[in-house]
C-alpha cells in the first residue's frame, strides 16, 4: 500500500502543490502498487515538469515517507528482482526474471521509491 | 566531463554512474540522488511511446486495475513489432485479446487478472529469441488460456479467431 499523506510536503513547499496534488492523485489510483517508479510516473504524468517531479520524489524521501532503492532494468524493459541501496553496489552481471545474466550498464539503473515501513 | 556528456548515447548509464560516483565523492549526495531520478524521469519521457491504442470501455479503471499487465503487454507488442506478417498477426491477436478481456462483462476481476497475466507472459516469451523461450512453460500456458476465457462465450469465439495466430507465431 503506497502512502499518500503528502500534506507536510505540500505545506512546506507551496510552489510544488500542483505537482504534489497530481502525484497524490496518481498514487491513490495505484494504491496497491509496491513502489513509485519514476519512469512510469514520467509517462503517466506527461504534463508535469520532469524536474519538479524529481524534486517532489526527493521530497518524499526527505520527509521520511518513502525511501529510495536502486533496481536494474532488464533488456526487455521490466525491473529485475534485486534492490540496492547504492548503485555502486550493483554487480557487473545481474539476472533477469528468466535467469539470463546481462550487464546492467547496457540497460539502465533506475531509482525507485518504496514506502518506509 | 562535458565532452563525455555530449557523446553519451549508448554509454549513458555508464556515464551517469560515473557522475554519481564523482558527486558522492565530493559529498554532494543529494545532487547525486537528484541526478539519478531526474535521468530516469527524462529518459522515460524521451523514449518513443509504443504506438498502441487500446479501446477500453473505461480506460482509467482498466489502467488502475490492470496497469501492470497492460503495460507489460504494450512493451511486448512494441518489442515484437510488425515487420513481417507473422509478427503483425501475433501483435494484433494479443492486442485484440487484451482488449476483449479487459472489456469483458462476463469475466470476474480475478479471471481477468489471470487471463492478462497469461497474455503478459505470452508477450514476454514472444520478445525472446526462439532458442531462449521457455517452451515447456509456454505451451501449457497457451493451452490454459481458452480455459480461463471459457467464462465468457464471446472470448472463446475470439480465441478461436486469434489463438491460431499466437500458436503459429511460436511454431505450435
Amino acid at each position: 500500500m503506497l502512502p499518500t499523506n503528502f500534506d507536510t510536503l505540500a505545506s512546506d513547499n507551496s510552489d510544488l502543490r500542483p505537482v504534489i496534488a497530481r502525484l497524490k492523485e496518481w498514487v491513490e489510483r495505484h494504491a496497491d502498487w509496491s513502489v513509485l517508479d519514476p519512469r512510469i510516473l514520467s509517462k503517466d504524468l506527461r504534463d508535469v515538469d520532469p524536474f519538479l517531479l524529481t524534486v517532489v520524489l526527493r521530497g518524499l524521501v526527505r520527509i521520511g515517507l518513502y525511501r529510495r532503492v536502486y533496481m536494474v532494468e532488464t533488456p526487455s524493459g521490466v525491473l529485475a528482482d534485486g534492490e540496492y541501496d547504492d548503485p555502486r553496489e550493483i554487480p557487473d552481471r545481474v539476472p533477469d526474471r528468466a535467469y539470463h545474466y546481462f550487464n546492467p550498464t547496457e540497460t539502465d539503473v533506475v531509482p525507485v521509491y518504496k514506502p518506509v515501513r | 566531463m562535458e565532452a563525455q556528456i555530449d557523446a553519451a548515447g549508448a554509454d549513458r548509464t555508464k556515464l551517469k554512474l560515473q557522475i554519481y560516483t564523482e558527486l558522492q565523492r565530493k559529498g554532494l549526495t543529494e545532487e547525486a540522488e537528484t541526478l539519478m531520478t531526474f535521468d530516469a524521469v527524462v529518459r522515460a519521457s524521451m523514449n518513443k511511446q509504443p504506438n498502441i491504442t487500446y479501446n477500453f470501455h473505461n480506460s482509467p479503471i482498466a489502467m488502475a486495475n490492470f496497469g501492470t499487465q497492460i503495460g507489460n503487454i504494450s512493451a511486448s507488442l512494441t518489442a515484437v513489432g510488425s515487420n513481417d506478417q507473422r509478427s503483425k498477426d501475433f501483435s494484433n491477436a494479443l492486442k485484440q485479446l487484451t482488449e476483449a478481456v479487459v472489456n469483458s462483462a462476463e469475466l470476474t476481476e480475478q479471471q481477468k487478472k489471470e487471463a492478462l497475466d497469461a497474455l503478459s507472459f505470452v508477450g514476454k516469451q514472444a520478445e525472446e529469441p526462439p532458442e531462449k523461450r521457455q517452451t515447456g512453460v509456454l505451451k501449457p500456458v497457451l493451452e490454459a488460456i481458452p480455459k480461463v476465457l471459457s467464462a465468457g462465450s464471446a472470448l472463446v469465439t475470439l480465441w478461436h479467431t486469434f489463438g491460431p495466430h499466437i500458436m503459429t507465431f511460436f511454431g505450435f
